[in-house]
């Protein structure tokens, strides 16, 4: 049961913060140990600023000392950094500053902002130092909404080749995906990305390292993003360094590359055929439901052991924290995949079979199969409810449509080499 | 059953910041990373050639798609060489040796072999008796012995001009001599054409006629070959008439006047302007140089059945791709040399009202024009020009004999002269030109330069024979052959006329600089002792030898050329 499950080989990918979401979607699944589970949640807590929540897991049991110690220490240094920060906010929310940096565009834009604060407002360089701390602190007690703020300011103050840069992008963006607000997620996620992408790293490594991590917070901002799984194919798929960054340290991404491909409309066609590849080289590293699923269906053309991985794959998908959403979306693709496949070998298929292999039962694939045909205008396709079968016409085109078709051209030609003529004997007759 | 553990095993806790620690990638620096498609095809683990070319030629599918930038791809392990100075040394470290002095000394040592030669038979000769009949039999020897050198020579230029037909894709082709040079004769001074082009004789003003020495009588103009066109040509007629090529020494009316003091240097306007053209040239020439008493004479070797170098009227000679002197065809040198002299004498007496009453000078005709075989058609003026003073401290006063041929009404009705001259066009795909029938009407300046371009020693003595005639206007046509394969039809394509002066200015044809040159060969001849001299370029490179003439050289030529002294065209 929990063999298929990523959560472990994530979080290495991930902050901790991030991680807290994952853990607590699958303590209702039942699928590790209560107290292993609960323990290693009360780690992950500890390690942040997050007292509180750390309380809530003793669930009415006697708590340490130490833990109580802890949180005195960080209401102290919150008042004492927040003294700080004051001055500095301030003086960020002037009128004129807050349009400076909205309409901060240009590559030097925020130079010029450092030193129009420096001058006219006694502006310094340990404010933003002060502002960057204050909002790490603030992300460890989990306000996210303050360090989102607070990042946006850093961000526009610092040069790009400032040390911390590259941690306020990577903050932002968790903020912004914590606090779920998906479109200011996906502008932070494209700007981390076209940093990553200009390659400011030294080793080949380092930026690979970058790019898996990359990817595995994308999934948080495009599987809750309006065409986000269309983003994903684009990013994972067609982009070779990043599909080069999936093999050697990520294999276990192409599940939600997968799932994308399946459920997308507007590219599964195109994008289908490439995904099985890659599935294919990459079996002996990583392998599950999903991509057996498609292993069955396009290279052992295995109906039978595709539809028992199906019914696996409703069970991972319901257990995964990014595709529990779209379970009922890759469902219906995946029946609809098998039909297509099935339906191009045979002709004549009767709707308990088709009900067996599409895992429903007979009354329900009769309907399902109807709704089909209405709403997909699969030409040919026609159900005897007396026989139970469906049964797959083939379309021939008649000999009068053949001829039809190619002389169409040829009296369109026609017409074009009148008129061409037509207009010579013209310009001729003018020029005489 | 119990539910496995829930284990993490690896977290990135970052304290001062967010995404990866730094520290994630040293484990692994100690083996380089580079970027790599797992689609790749084995054959291309050891790319020479480099990723760019298959990559850019494969299509866009998966496995052939571009992995990475193009210019990242496999530059992880590209070898780096050093550009330091330290890896190469030279190992070659003799010094090379100096060509010039090299030939210096060659040239020295012949020119050291050649004076004692001279000086031993000097001795020989005192030695021997003083009797006239010996001497007389010492001259026939000579003769005999000259005329056999003659056909030896005559055999030797055919046989090489063969053995260069027949190696002529191998090597460069070598222009030949215009007169072999005899052992015996030796070099006086060598003349660097490219030295020449820095020599200046500022003011010397138009040349004055001397007396009434004018002669010959000239037809006029006839304007309406002037509407001749491309469309609208006409066929050169063969015209009737005689060329004289009298040369210096044998012109009554020059040994007249120097006799009478006139000047101390003589010329024709052809012998003149070649020296004055001479850093033009690239085929060899060679003119003759008299020193009697203390005047010099300029000549022209008379040459039996051809036309003299000095006046042959060369085709293609300063082109890219001049024609070759090899080989059989109408499209050799000296075959395109004799058509383009009968088209210009052809064009010269057409052009003029050959039945209309013409202008007749001072004299009707000049002393050696024969009655019997009727006018030439051309006027001849005797000139003058002082070129200040010469090496002996002399003023040096020059005459030439000037030709003209024909005039013209002008403006004012007033009587201009004429020099009439015809550019010829043979194969245009060989000559490297333009074609002129599709290109004279509508391109005449690009026509133009390219014949002087390709014509430029040419033209530049056509301009200079105007000059010293002191001639109004030049008229230039155009003629080409009918069909390019066959030299006997022609037809007259177009007439220009310009002015001497401006068309000099056009041709960057300096007067100063001509008068330069040929005061420095005036006074490299007044130096030496009376005497006969030969000038001559050399076919190679851009010198002038004076040679040194033993008595008697061309003596034989000189008894014969009576007869020829008259060539009847057609």
């Amino acid at each position: 049961m929990s063999t298929f499950d990523l959560t472990q080989r994530m979080a290495p990918f991930l902050d901790l913060h991030l991680i807290i979401p994952l853990l607590e979607f699958i303590e209702p699944r039942g699928i590790y140990d209560e107290k292993s589970l609960t323990e290693m949640h009360r780690q992950l807590l500890t390690k942040t600023n997050m007292i509180d929540s750390v309380i809530e897991t003793y669930n009415g049991k006697p708590i340490p000392a130490a833990i109580e110690a802890k949180k005195k220490q960080i209401i102290k240094e919150r008042d004492e950094l927040k003294s700080k920060v004051d001055s500095v906010v301030a003086i960020l929310e002037i009128p004129e500053v807050k349009e400076m940096m909205d309409n901060n565009r240009e590559r030097d834009g925020n130079v010029r902002i450092l030193e129009h604060l420096t001058q006219n407002h006694n502006f310094t360089v340990d404010m933003v130092d002060t502002l960057f701390k204050y909002s790490k602190f603030m992300y460890e007690c989990g306000n996210y909404t303050v360090a989102s703020v607070c990042l946006y300011y850093y961000r526009n103050l610092v040069n790009q080749a400032d040390p911390n840069y590259l941690n306020a992008l990577y903050g932002k963006l968790a903020s912004e995906i914590l606090l779920q607000e998906w479109e200011h997620a996906r502008d932070d996620l494209l700007k981390l990305r076209a940093y990553i992408d200009a390659n400011p790293f030294d080793t080949e490594w380092e930026l690979v390292t970058q790019r898996a991590w990359l990817m595995h917070w994308a999934l948080f901002v495009y599987y809750n993003y309006p065409k986000g799984r269309d983003e994903i194919i684009e990013m994972f798929l067609n982009q070779q360094p990043y599909l080069n960054a999936i093999q050697v340290l990520a294999p276990h991404l192409l599940r939600y590359l997968a799932v994308a491909v399946v459920t997308s409309k507007s590219r599964q066609k195109n994008s289908l055929k490439d995904l099985v590849k890659v599935i294919d080289i990459e079996r002996h590293s990583y392998k599950d439901p999903v991509t057996d699923f498609l292993t069955c269906l396009y290279i052992k053309y295995d109906f039978d052991e595709a539809q028992e991985m199906l019914q696996k794959c409703e069970e991972v998908l319901s257990n995964d924290f990014f595709l529990t959403a779209v379970l009922g979306d890759f469902r219906e693709s995946a029946r609809l995949l098998i039909f297509e496949m099935f339906c191009r070998i045979h002709q004549c298929i009767t709707i308990e079979m088709l009900a067996r292999r599409l895992n429903m039962s007979q009354e329900e694939a009769e309907r399902w199969i109807v709704d089909l045909i209405r709403t997909y205008r699969i030409e040919g396709a026609k159900i005897d409810s007396k026989l139970g079968q469906v049964v797959m016409g083939v379309k021939s085109v008649s000999i009068h449509e053949q001829v039809m078709e190619n002389t169409k051209r040829l009296t369109l030609r026609a017409q074009q080499i009148a008129l061409q003529l037509e207009k010579g004997r013209q310009d001729k007759v003018k020029a005489t | 059953m119990a539910l496995p553990k829930f284990e993490l095993l690896s977290l990135a806790d970052n304290t001062v910041g967010w995404g990866p620690l730094a520290s994630s990638s040293s484990a692994d620096e100690p083996v380089p990373f580079q970027q790599f498609n797992k689609a790749d095809r084995i054959g291309r683990v050891a790319d020479w050639i480099g990723v760019d070319r298959f990559y850019r030629r494969g299509n866009e599918r998966y496995n052939e798609r571009v992995y990475g930038s193009a210019a990242n791809a496999g530059s992880q392990f590209d070898y780096i060489h050093g550009m330091d100075e330290h890896n190469f040394q030279l190992v070659d470290t003799s010094k090379p040796m100096a060509r010039n002095p090299q030939r210096n000394f060659r040239v020295r040592q012949m020119h050291l072999r050649k004076m004692m030669q001279k000086e031993n038979e000097k001795r020989e000769m005192v030695n021997q008796s003083t009797n006239l009949r010996m001497k007389r039999s010492i001259a026939k020897e000579q003769q005999r012995a000259f005329k056999m050198w003659q056909r030896r020579g005559g055999n030797a230029r055919q046989g090489q001009r063969g053995q260069g037909g027949r190696f002529g894709g191998d090597r460069p082709k070598e222009r030949l001599p215009s007169v072999q040079v005899r052992p015996e004769w030796v070099v006086l001074e060598e003349m660097n054409l490219s030295a020449f082009s820095k020599l200046a004789l500022p003011n010397i003003p138009g040349g004055d006629d001397i007396g009434d020495h004018q002669y010959g009588s000239l037809q006029y103009y006839d304007k309406t070959i002037d509407r001749v066109s491309v469309k609208n040509s006409i066929p050169l007629q063969r015209c009737a008439g005689v060329f004289y090529n009298v040369t210096t020494t044998e012109d009554p009316v020059i040994q007249e006047l120097a006799q009478g003091g006139a000047g101390n240097v003589f010329g024709t306007d052809i012998i003149l302007a070649t020296l004055m053209t001479a850093p033009r040239s690239v085929y060899s020439w060679d003119i003759v140089a008299y020193r009697v008493g203390d005047k010099l004479f300029f000549d022209k070797r008379n040459t039996r059945d051809i036309l003299n170098p000095v006046e042959t009227l060369t085709v293609s000679e300063t082109s890219a791709e001049p024609p070759s002197f090899d080989g059989n065809g109408i499209n050799n040198a000296k075959d395109l040399a004799t058509e383009a002299f009968y088209i210009n004498q052809n064009f010269r007496r057409q052009v003029v009202k050959r039945n209309d009453a013409g202008f007749t000078f001072k004299n009707a005709r000049a002393p050696f024009e024969d009655e019997e075989t009727g006018e030439s058609g051309t006027a001849y003026k005797y000139r003058k020009w002082n070129l200040g003073n010469g090496v002996d401290g002399k003023p040096v006063e020059l005459v030439c004999r000037t030709e003209l041929d024909g005039v013209i009404h002008g403006l004012g009705n007033e009587t201009q002269t004429l020099t009439i001259k015809a550019f010829n066009e043979w194969d245009s795909t060989q000559s490297g030109g333009v074609d002129w029938r599709t290109k004279l009407d509508v391109q005449k300046g690009a026509v133009m330069a390219t014949e002087i371009k390709n014509n430029s020693a040419k033209v530049a003595k056509w301009t200079l024979q105007a000059l010293l005639a002191g001639s109004d206007t030049m008229k230039l046509g155009y003629v080409s052959r009918n069909n390019a394969r066959s030299t006997q039809n022609h037809s007259i394509l177009l007439t220009q006329y310009v002015k001497p002066t401006e068309f000099a200015s056009n041709i960057a044809l300096n007067m100063d600089n001509c008068w330069g040159i040929l005061r420095c060969v005036i006074d490299s001849c007044m130096k030496q002792k009376p005497g006969k001299y030969l000038l001559m370029k050399d076919p190679q490179s851009p010198v002038i030898r004076l040679y040194s003439l033993p008595e008697g050289t061309f003596e034989s030529e000189r008894e014969s050329s009576d007869e020829e002294n008259s060539d009847d065209d057609q």
